[in-house]
């Protein structure tokens, strides 16, 4: 087995082996930190990957966090096989994992885990149940299968378009070379979406680069109308390591028909926390949108409006506010003595 | 000379303060007895270093320890791992002149408040744990979290510079103390200077990858963590973050 190349920030250097791999998996190596040996592991080939996570989620001795890294790892690799055994998981694991079960099932399941995922939308641990609410959205969505809607917030609940104090959001076009190293990064990321290729449209924001990467079942002329006929998994966005190789995902943009040719797009990030939410309408083969930041503690104003047609995604607005909304501070005490 | 009250109360302790707890901000001094078996680990502290350090340039950190038990605490080595790192990020920004003036180590986010943030997904995921909280603009604002699904990231500073994001590797107190200052760092404005291996803000990996036979971690400080003269001009320069000496 040879993993793919590594980052910089990586800690280790030769090319593990496979059984040093299985070894850190299990807890038994110490070539590996876990958390890494578990990324590995969903990366390769190993004909045992999805047993050999799963065992570490569903083994009772393990600390929750050992479990819950597993799930994540599990939530990586778009089989069936994960994607019951992630399932099986639900029924075993403790409530602090669940949600991290949960979060990868959004990732790989099919519409045959959403009874199992109903099911948990009624835990009285409120993250369970947001968990369970985004997981149904996101299969659903994706699907296009009705109900599991995320509630869409109201004009109220956003935050204003950044008057004088808003700093431009820079907008270029991703070169073929950066496409495709984008999209081999996000085939890592899996959400049962065909990506289209391109051209890829940029954000920078301070240092951040984001790309909008486009679900290619509503490219193309025809294409674009069936989204005010279901819902959709309309885009995905994702945003470059700064410390590390290659892009992962930080939103998800979904749609659902609000009447005519209209739809509602909310933009979670990919954990499921809201970040921005709007509109668009469909006028032949194009689609005009406009999103705005959710109000929350810490969120930022956006402002982005534009156009997607043929694949290609034209901003007619990107403003972002200098400053974020107030947050809480965590919790202090220096009371205690080690 | 300025007694060490003056220097206290300079950094905002009144009355009677400890020197370890208060004057450092750390849990326990040095020798950390959970630390893996590392050469270039501190070993003590000298009081007389660290008054000199903040009489020049330097800047405060408010710290969050991400994922704590019942007692607010993490694991010791974690605990431990903390302190050590501040230590080696205080000797590495010695050498530019500038010193880690007070460090407030006592905020936390419990792990039964089921945040999700006490395993970091991804680079998304750590900008939301940057964003979800502010803390005093007194100090820049690192979370400290215990694991990280990754096979390449060990730390991140949002686009915004808002604050870092770092991760306690349990087995390389070294690396954890490197990725401090690196992150610190970038919350000073400092981007990345992968072609030279000595720098501190070439990637960890890229530095240690870059010395053949690749550079044992424990050696990353000080062989990794030098400055550029403008790179110590521009942190010294930096008018969010630090402040006049005391």
């Amino acid at each position: 087995m040879s993993p793919g190349p590594r980052g910089p920030e990586a800690t280790w250097f030769s090319p593990p082996t496979r059984a040093e791999i299985r070894a850190a998996v299990q807890g038994r190596g110490e070539i590996l930190p876990r958390a890494v040996a578990f990324a590995l592991l969903a990366e390769s080939d190993d004909p045992k990957r999805e047993t050999l996570l799963s065992a570490v989620v569903e083994n009772g001795r393990e600390p929750s966090q050992q479990r819950s890294t597993a799930a994540i790892a599990l939530g990586h690799i778009p089989t069936a096989e994960s994607e019951q055994l992630l399932s099986q998981a639900l029924r075993s694991v403790p409530p602090e994992v669940v949600p991290y079960v949960l979060g990868s099932l959004g990732r790989v399941g099919t519409p045959a885990a959403l009874d199992l995922i109903d099911s948990e939308t009624r835990s009285r641990i409120g993250a369970v149940a947001a968990a369970a609410r985004f997981t149904g959205a996101l299969i659903a969505h994706r699907f296009g299968l009705p109900g599991h809607d995320l509630k869409v917030p109201s004009a109220k609940k956003l935050l204003p378009e950044p008057s004088d104090d808003g700093r431009p959001v820079e907008v270029a076009q991703a070169s073929p070379a950066d496409s495709q190293a984008i999209l081999a990064s996000l085939a890592r990321e899996p959400y049962g979406v065909d990506l289209f290729p391109g051209p890829l449209t940029q954000l920078r924001c301070g240092t951040d680069l984001h790309t909008i990467c486009l679900n290619r079942a509503f490219v193309g002329a025809g294409a674009v109308q069936s989204i005010i006929e279901r819902k959709a998994l309309l885009a995905l966005v994702a945003l470059q390591s700064r410390e590390g190789y290659g892009h992962s995902v930080a939103y998800v943009v979904l749609s659902d028909p609000s009447g005519g040719d209209d739809v509602h797009l909310l933009a979670p990030r990919c954990s499921g926390r809201p970040a921005l939410a709007g509109s668009a309408r469909v006028i032949d083969d194009e689609i005009l949108f406009s999103l705005r930041s959710i109000d929350r503690p810490g969120a930022r104003a956006f402002a982005l409006d534009g156009t997607v047609q043929r694949g290609r995604v034209k901003m007619t607005t990107a403003t972002m506010s200098p400053t974020r909304r107030a947050a809480p501070a965590p919790a202090h005490s220096d009371r205690r003595k080690l | 000379m300025t007694s060490i009250r003056q220097l206290g109360a300079c950094l905002g302790f009144s009355g009677a303060f400890s020197i370890v707890r208060h004057f450092f901000g750390y849990a326990s001094p040095p020798p950390w007895p959970d630390a893996p078996l590392q050469s270039h680990l501190p070993r003590s502290l000298s009081l007389l270093n660290q008054a000199k350090r903040i009489q020049q340039p330097y800047f405060n950190l408010n710290l969050v320890r991400v994922g704590t038990d019942d007692e607010d605490l993490l694991t010791p080595w974690d605990e431990q791992n903390v302190d050590c790192a501040v230590q080696l990020a205080r000797n590495v920004y010695a050498h530019i002149g500038v010193g880690i003036g007070r460090v407030d180590r006592w905020w936390y986010i419990p792990r039964s408040a089921n945040t999700g943030y006490d395993v970091i997904d991804d680079d998304c995921e750590a900008d939301e744990l940057i964003d979800a909280y502010d803390l005093p603009d007194n100090g820049i604002k690192v979370f400290f979290v215990t694991a990280w699904y990754s096979d390449d990231v060990v730390g991140r500073t949002d686009g915004d510079e808002d604050g870092s994001v770092v991760l306690l590797q349990k087995e390389n107190f070294v690396g954890t103390g490197r990725t401090l200052a690196h992150e610190l760092g970038h919350m000073f404005g400092l981007g990345h200077e992968n072609d030279n291996r000595y720098n501190l803000m070439c990637q960890g990996g890229t530095a240690r990858k870059a010395f053949d036979p690749v550079l044992p971690a424990d050696q990353a400080i000080p062989t990794t963590t030098h400055f550029y003269d403008w790179q110590g001009e521009d942190v010294r320069d930096d008018d969010e973050w630090v402040r006049g000496a005391c």
